[in-house]
This record gives C-alpha cells, structure tokens and sequence, in this order.
C-alpha cells in the first residue's frame, strides 16, 4: 500500500462526515480521532438533513460517513434508506455508530445497506481505540469509491 | 470446504482473551465464507486469520455458484452454518463474484450479511460498481505478503473486534 507519510500513516488527509446533534459529542470523536494519529478531518452535521444537503452541495469529497441511530427529526434510519437509495450517495461508506440500540435496531441497519454497525464506547480511551481501528481499516486499507 | 481440512474442523488457534469480544454470545466461533478460486490466496487468507484472537472458523468456496449454493443451504451444503461474514473475489469461474453480490444483497434474507470483498482488481469501475451494488467494504490485495498481512489485521480488527454483526 502506501508508505506512512506526514499524516500519522494515511497517504492523504481524509474528511469524514459526522451527523450529530451535540457539539460535545462531536468533539470527543474529533479527540478521538487526534489520539489515534490524527490525519482526518472531522466535519459536523446536526440532522439528517444538513447531512444530506452537504453531500448534494458538492464541495470536498467525504471519504466516510458516521452516523447514529438518533437523530432529532428523521432518525438514523431514514437518513440511511435516503443516502443508500440515492445514486449520488450510496457509495460513500456509512458507518453507523450507536451508544444503544435493540437486536432489531441492529438488523434494521444492516438491512438497510449501513456498511456496518459499531457500537459507540462511553470513554475516550475506547472511543481512540475504535477512531484507531476505522482509520487503520477504512483510511489505510480499504479503496474508498472516487 | 472447511479450510485445512486435513485437521480437525474447529476454530483457528486464537481464543477469547478476555478483552473486547462483544459481538458474539459467548463461546460461539465466528463463521465466515470465503469465496476464491486460487488456493494460494486462500492458503494466506487462512493463515492470517489464524493469527485472529477472535476464535473463526472459515469455509470455502471455489466459484459463486458453489459460494450461492452454501449459502442457500443447497445440497450437499445444507450442514455448512450461515456465515457471519463473506470474503468475496470478483474474478471467479462458473458465477462471478459480482452476480454473487448482487444476488445476495438483492436476498433479504441474505442480504444482511457483511461482505467484504478481497480482490487483486483495483479498476475504479470495480471500485464504484460493488459500492453500487452495496457491498461493505472493497479491499484490493496487496502484492507484498507484510502488506497483505498488515491488511488482514486491520481487517481482523475492525470486522472481527469491533463491529456489532447482525444477529443470527
């Protein structure tokens, strides 16, 4: 693959999407992010909604997609169904990371094209732990669609 | 089709460390399917996940139809456990591995399934046609055995660690 380079070991910086409410929340998963090696650019957005007017907007590519099952308004799953079944955003990798969530709430996502289901740890350790393991799969191993 | 069926079928020789190992009712061994028709990239594919600390056990299937027929608990497969994870080839003989996507993504009963697919393709249209057809992820071999190795473990990590896979 590629040789580590300036970025903590990503051949170029990567931008993910993150779809959230809470502002604190989101700046926990960017410190997660930093703790694992950094390289990633963690851009917020509150709802569904703003989730999706970004992706049509064009602008810069997001590499990876985060999202989670509760949302205000339309919830995690709707967002889903309407990003894996439009032609202009199915293909971006969604990830759904979620702090609950039923047995059945699991198989909705999978059912619903999510490209998988994590679940979300309570503390930044683990949480680094994780931000660890999607940057070493999803940023350094896997081919992104262009 | 159970690979390295010379010895006894069973998991590979990792254990439960005690450490994250949520996704699983204890004691179960994950199952997964690999769908390639070369035995040397199934021989390498089996010896990195021997290396998994979670305990796998992996199948084989040397072409799609052999893959859709485990799958669908056809004849002479209908004892072969329904994989939690499919490690899918595009190029492959008799059904090709992107008919064997489509085909179980357009299931819904198999559709849930996570498939990653583990491939020597890196043609952008492979890329953008498996994402379409709503694969999980898409790897591209690496040609280096450190490299293919260095992919597996990441893979091992995030698909066998820390994803929460669909229930059975």
């Amino acid at each position: 693959m590629t040789p580590p380079s300036g970025v903590g070991g990503l051949a170029r910086p990567h931008r993910i999407l993150l779809v959230e409410d809470d502002p604190a929340e989101a700046r926990l998963l960017e410190e997660a992010f930093e703790l694992a090696g950094g390289g990633v650019t963690l851009e917020r957005a509150a709802d569904g909604e703003a989730a999706l007017a970004r992706l049509r907007s064009g602008g810069d590519r997001i590499d990876l997609l985060l999202l989670p099952l509760h949302l205000p308004g339309p919830g995690g799953r709707e967002l889903l169904a309407e990003l894996k079944g439009s032609p202009e955003t199915r293909r971006i990798p969604a990830l759904v990371l979620s702090s609950g969530g039923s047995e059945a709430d699991v198989l909705a996502t999978w059912d619903a094209h999510a490209n998988a289901f994590l679940r979300k740890p309570g503390n930044l350790d683990d949480l680094a732990a994780l931000a660890g393991s999607i940057r070493r799969f999803w940023l350094r191993s896997v081919q992104l669609p262009g | 089709m159970l690979a390295g069926d010379d010895a006894a079928p069973g998991p590979a020789d990792g254990s439960p460390d005690g450490g994250r190992l949520p996704q699983l009712e204890s004691g179960r061994v994950m199952e997964i399917l690999h769908v390639e028709d070369s035995p040397g990239d199934r021989l390498l594919t089996e010896e990195a996940l021997k290396e998994a600390t979670v305990p796998n056990r992996l199948w084989i299937a040397k072409d799609g139809e052999e893959a859709m027929a485990i799958l669908r608990h056809e004849p002479p497969f209908g004892d072969v456990p329904r994989p939690d994870l499919i490690l899918l080839d595009l190029n492959l003989p008799r059904k090709d591995g992107r008919e064997v996507l489509a085909e179980v993504k357009a299931d819904p009963s198999l559709r849930r399934i996570p498939v990653i697919i583990l491939t020597t393709s890196s043609a952008e249209a492979d890329i953008r046609r498996t994402y379409d057809l709503h694969a999980n992820c898409y790897i591209t071999k690496p040609v280096g055995l450190d490299q293919f190795l260095s992919v597996m473990k990441a893979l091992e990590e995030f698909w066998l660690r820390n994803v929460t896979l669909p229930p059975r």
